[in-house]
């Protein structure tokens, strides 16, 4: 499986993941060590007065994670754009998922918002990676503003319900020049090896492995399926067919007994 | 004495006292935080520098999991 580098970074593991859902950061931990992820993912919260929660982040550093902070609970560009600033400054990093979903129902990210945003945040010396519906259009106005990646969703965040946008990430996969990283939706390891399959340069995944009755039995089959299936795409998948083809060879050898 | 806002909460905090003291004696762990003062980030080199006046309002943002 070959290297996926995005911007100044380059990974061994093309499965990034999230550290939100798991009963506690000791799990956490190590169902991440288990993924083989390089990228992990963080939201950023107001604290209350003496908050002193259990600390996810000292694990998250000590493993040498590159972290990926969000911009979750932000409603339009001006907040996602303050939400970053404030994640460049609490993380040191200017690695950024850009989201903006206002909608709590479906949590579907708002286009126009996230567009006028990645465009600031690139001016600002953010390298955005922003999680989009799987719009090709979209993602190609996003590269063109200079995104260092782009982040297609396969299903509404946190559904599991794998790659109900097949059809247009397929699409995306073909005209970026960017990574494309499949985030949201991934609900099996089969999911993740299918986007892999179709050209997906990394797939985000977290309340599968999260909620999982072994989260760390599911994250080693994730990186298991992830590396699978780019291996499969590298390796060149045959191409389909609706008539069959025999495997083996058809000889009469079985004629005039 | 100068009254402030720490996270909405009203608090006493004396003029030549830090911000940097405040975020030590509110926050037990000041790793992966960010704070602001008046709409404004404070990045986190300039907190021994910075001193609050009345009426400042401080807020504090931590990491925290999230996918």
């Amino acid at each position: 499986m070959s290297q996926l580098t995005i911007a100044d970074k380059t990974f061994n593991s093309r499965l990034f993941t999230g550290t939100g859902k798991y009963a506690n950061s000791a799990v956490m931990a190590e169902s991440i060590k288990a993924s083989g992820s390089e990228l992990v993912t963080m939201a950023l919260k107001r604290v209350d007065v003496n908050d002193n929660q259990d600390d996810i982040l000292a694990p998250l550093v000590d493993a040498g994670l590159n972290l990926l902070p969000n911009t979750s609970g932000a409603r339009n560009a001006e907040e996602a754009v303050f939400a970053a600033q404030l994640a460049r400054e609490a993380l040191q990093t200017n690695w950024l998922k850009l989201e903006i979903h206002p909608d709590p129902k479906y949590l579907l990210p708002d286009p126009i918002e996230t567009l006028k945003a990645a465009e600031k945040l690139v001016e600002l010396g953010f390298v955005v990676l922003p999680y989009v519906h799987a719009d090709p259009v979209l993602c190609k106005r996003l590269e063109e503003v200079g995104c260092a990646a782009v982040m297609p969703l396969g299903a509404p965040i946190g559904t599991n319900k794998g790659l109900a946008t097949h059809e247009f990430l397929q699409i995306i996969i073909e005209q970026a020049r960017v990574p494309v990283v499949v985030d949201a939706g991934i609900g099996a390891p089969s999911h993740a090896a299918w986007a892999m399959e179709l050209g997906a340069d990394a797939v985000l995944v977290n309340t599968a492995m999260a909620v999982a009755g072994d989260p760390i039995a599911m994250s080693r089959a994730f990186a298991q399926a992830v590396e699978a299936g780019r291996t499969a795409f590298e390796a060149g998948l045959g191409a389909q067919r609706q008539s069959a083809e025999a495997s083996s060879p058809l000889t009469s050898f079985l004629d005039g007994l | 004495m100068n009254q402030i806002e720490f996270n909405d909460q009203g608090l006493s905090w004396p003029a030549d006292k830090s911000l940097a003291e405040l975020v030590a004696e509110q926050q037990s762990n000041t790793q992966g935080i960010a704070v602001v003062v008046n709409g404004e980030i404070v990045p986190q080199s300039a907190w021994n520098e910075r001193c609050l006046s009345d009426g400042d309002k401080v807020k504090v943002f931590r990491a925290i999991a999230g996918g």
